[in-house]
């Protein structure tokens, strides 16, 4: 086992057991990540291979000083690989949308929603498949706006689009959302109740 | 940082933010073998197993041609005695002379510096087409003859050669006058004052020691002189010959794998350093080529169209007992919301910046024709496209949700590592013909699979025209 800064130096090297090391090590939390992205597991490990590859062109220019965060800048990157990948692969993000009225959207994030917390017995495989299941435009702009806390003026510079239609693209993944768990959680007590 | 919180947001990100999925075994290794022997960098490129075997198989040809078909290894001469070539003696008395020279009516004050080359044997040093072993001599001793002694143009040339060594440009002026005065009938120059041009002619083209098989016969009428031959003295490796040549050059490629224009131009200066049978060639060039430039289109589907309702106003009517009541419609079109695609190209201009850095062996010179073999790299740095014609997509009556241009290979930096068999033929002084096959092998991949497939294994062909200053 290397530790975090053996494991940079050797990598540099290109010493195949702490490439192995490193794969072993970050590829799952990044395939996860990956996965929210693109959808698909296929897909996902694509990315991932991508952003390996990336990762170790661009070793040499990583900042060891001790404020910097290495998984952080590995996650950095596979964010950066999955969304050129959706943008190439996919081909297109072409984000249309309505803008929902501000009432409703006020609405949205002011209620308190009790199923939320009967949703956390949900396992996480599934919680990831709703997600996976979102429209292409919809889970990219949840996957920034809530994991990478894009704003969502960033959200639009990044994706070519308008911020009302980020904000609406958010606002319908929060429906679809909540709607999936809430069907997921009543099988779930359909279940129980039997 | 986003303020507004909400509870479907706090719920999907505690529950995933360190989510880990198991990658498979096969991503794994996929991973590994392209990690672990690959590396980052331009020289790490070079010396990979495919370039280290072109490589060899490159060097190793012209080798084994040279030492099995092209041998003109030293070969001692049966009856040439090994002497050293006698100092040149500040006393210009003529030696005795034997071997004839017709016509030739000057005084042997002015051609009487006994020239190692005309009281040469020149049967016993050229046998079979081999040279025969001479003895080394200094070069002060052998080129120690003054200026003004030597009237005859030969020996004129040679002294000029060697003082102006540095300046002849791809001659190998010493050999080409051993040959040269081997080859002339003398018979056919009584006042021994050969005109210029013919030797210039025969200087031309290089000459080698092996080429003066067909000058033997003029001096098979020579009476043999087995004791005053003089060896020729080997050409001392100091005064080797060292050439450059800056050159413009034109070429076209031809590249049958390119689906679009297959033809590259290129129009460069290079420069040719030279070095007895090997040769360094770089430069700098611009090259132009058309291809097409891929684009893809987002649209929705027309499903057609209906007759929405706006408003519905009513009114009294005349006899004022029923409201009648008036629809107002419009014309309303709905488009499916599923994404599709399509594809359209368009024709484009691409310019590179190419600089070549290439080792040259030529394996055969024939007169005016040189077959060789080169190895290198050549650069190709994007500077700019232009579209040739603007490609205006109509998509009907179908929603257009937007357009991408897909990336191309012309748009990024190739660096290409070359092997070419050159045939060149000298048309004339100044202007060469070539023509190159080879085959090209990129060394900078894009693996990422975001981008185009690109060919790392291109076959081509390539014609070209130089112009020397």
């Amino acid at each position: 086992m290397f530790s975090e800064k053996a494991l940079i130096k050797e990598v540099k090297k290109r010493n195949r057991k702490a490439l192995e090391e490193l794969h072993n090590r970050y590829a799952p939390v990044l395939l996860g990540l990956s996965m929210r992205y693109c959808g698909n597991h296929a897909d996902a490990e694509d990315v991932l291979h991508d952003a390996f590859i990336k990762i170790l062109s661009g070793i040499n220019s990583f900042d060891e000083r001790p404020n910097s965060s290495f998984e952080g800048w590995l996650k950095r990157i596979t964010v950066n690989t999955a969304l050129n990948f959706i943008r190439h692969k996919t081909k297109t993000i072409f984000l249309v949308g309505i803008n929902p009225s501000i009432e409703d959207m006020q609405e949205e994030q002011t209620a308190d929603d009790p199923f939320m917390k009967m949703g956390e017995f949900l396992t996480k495989d599934i919680i990831l498949q709703m997600v996976c299941e979102l429209p292409d435009g919809y889970r990219t702009v949840f996957n920034m706006y809530v994991f990478e806390e894009f704003s969502h003026k960033e959200i639009a510079s990044e994706l070519n689009c308008t911020e009302s239609t980020s904000k609406s693209q958010l606002f319908k993944a929060r429906s679809m959302l909540r709607k999936k768990i809430l069907e997921k959680v009543e099988k779930q007590m359909i279940a129980m109740d039997h | 940082m986003n303020k507004d919180t909400n509870s479907v947001d706090d719920f999907f990100k505690k529950s995933l933010q360190d989510h880990k999925v198991t990658p498979s075994e096969a991503a794994r290794s996929r991973f590994l073998d392209e990690a672990a022997p690959a590396a980052t960098g331009f020289w790490h490129s070079i010396f990979r197993w495919q370039n280290i075997l072109a490589a060899a198989v490159i060097v190793s040809t012209p080798v084994i041609l040279y030492f099995g078909f092209f041998n003109d290894d030293v070969a001692p001469a049966p009856t040439a005695t090994e002497t050293t070539i006698p100092a040149v003696s500040s006393d210009n008395s003529a030696p005795e002379i034997n071997a004839p020279k017709p016509g030739k009516t000057e005084t042997q004050s002015n051609s009487e510096v006994p020239h190692p080359i005309t009281q040469s044997k020149p049967v016993n040093n050229f046998i079979d087409g081999k040279k025969a072993k001479v003895s080394a001599t200094s070069e002060a001793e052998y080129f120690s003859k003054k200026k003004g002694t030597l009237s005859s143009p030969l020996f004129e040339t040679i002294v000029i050669a060697k003082e102006e060594i540095a300046l002849q440009k791809n001659k190998v002026l010493p050999l080409a006058i051993f040959s040269t005065t081997a080859g002339v009938n003398e018979t056919n120059y009584p006042d021994g004052n050969i005109p210029l041009n013919i030797v210039e002619n025969q200087l031309d083209s290089t000459f080698y020691l092996k080429d003066t098989s067909k000058f033997e016969k003029d001096f098979t009428d020579l009476p043999s002189q087995p004791d005053q031959g003089q060896p020729l003295p080997q050409l001392p490796q100091s005064i080797a010959p060292f050439g450059f040549t800056p050159f413009l050059i034109y070429s076209l490629e031809w590249n049958p794998k390119n689906d679009g224009n297959s033809l590259l131009h290129s129009l460069g200066l290079e420069g040719k350093i030279t070095y007895g049978r090997f040769s360094f060639t770089s430069g700098i060039g611009v090259t132009y080529t058309t291809a097409y430039s891929n684009y893809e289109v987002g649209y929705n589907d027309y499903l057609g169209s209906f007759q929405k309702l706006d408003s519905i106003t009513f009114a009294y009517d005349q006899k004022r007992y029923n409201l009648v009541p008036t629809y107002y419609m419009s014309d309303t079109k709905v488009w499916d919301s599923v994404l599709k695609l399509d594809t359209y190209q368009e024709e484009v201009r691409y310019n590179q910046l190419r600089i070549p850095v290439m080792a040259g062996y030529d394996i055969l010179q024939r007169g005016r024709f040189v077959l060789g073999l080169k190895t290198g790299v050549e650069m190709l740095f994007y500077l700019k496209s232009n579209t040739v014609a603007e490609y205006e997509y109509n998509s009907g009556q179908n929603k257009l949700v937007g357009i991408n241009q897909l990336p191309d290979a012309y748009t990024r930096n190739n660096f290409w590592f070359m092997a070419n068999i050159s045939a060149a033929y000298n048309v004339g002084k100044r202007i060469v013909f070539e023509i190159e096959p080879h085959v090209k092998y990129l060394l900078n991949p894009d693996k990422t699979s975001a981008s185009p497939a690109q060919q790392e294994v291109i076959p081509a062909l390539r014609s070209s025209i130089k112009l020397k200053f």
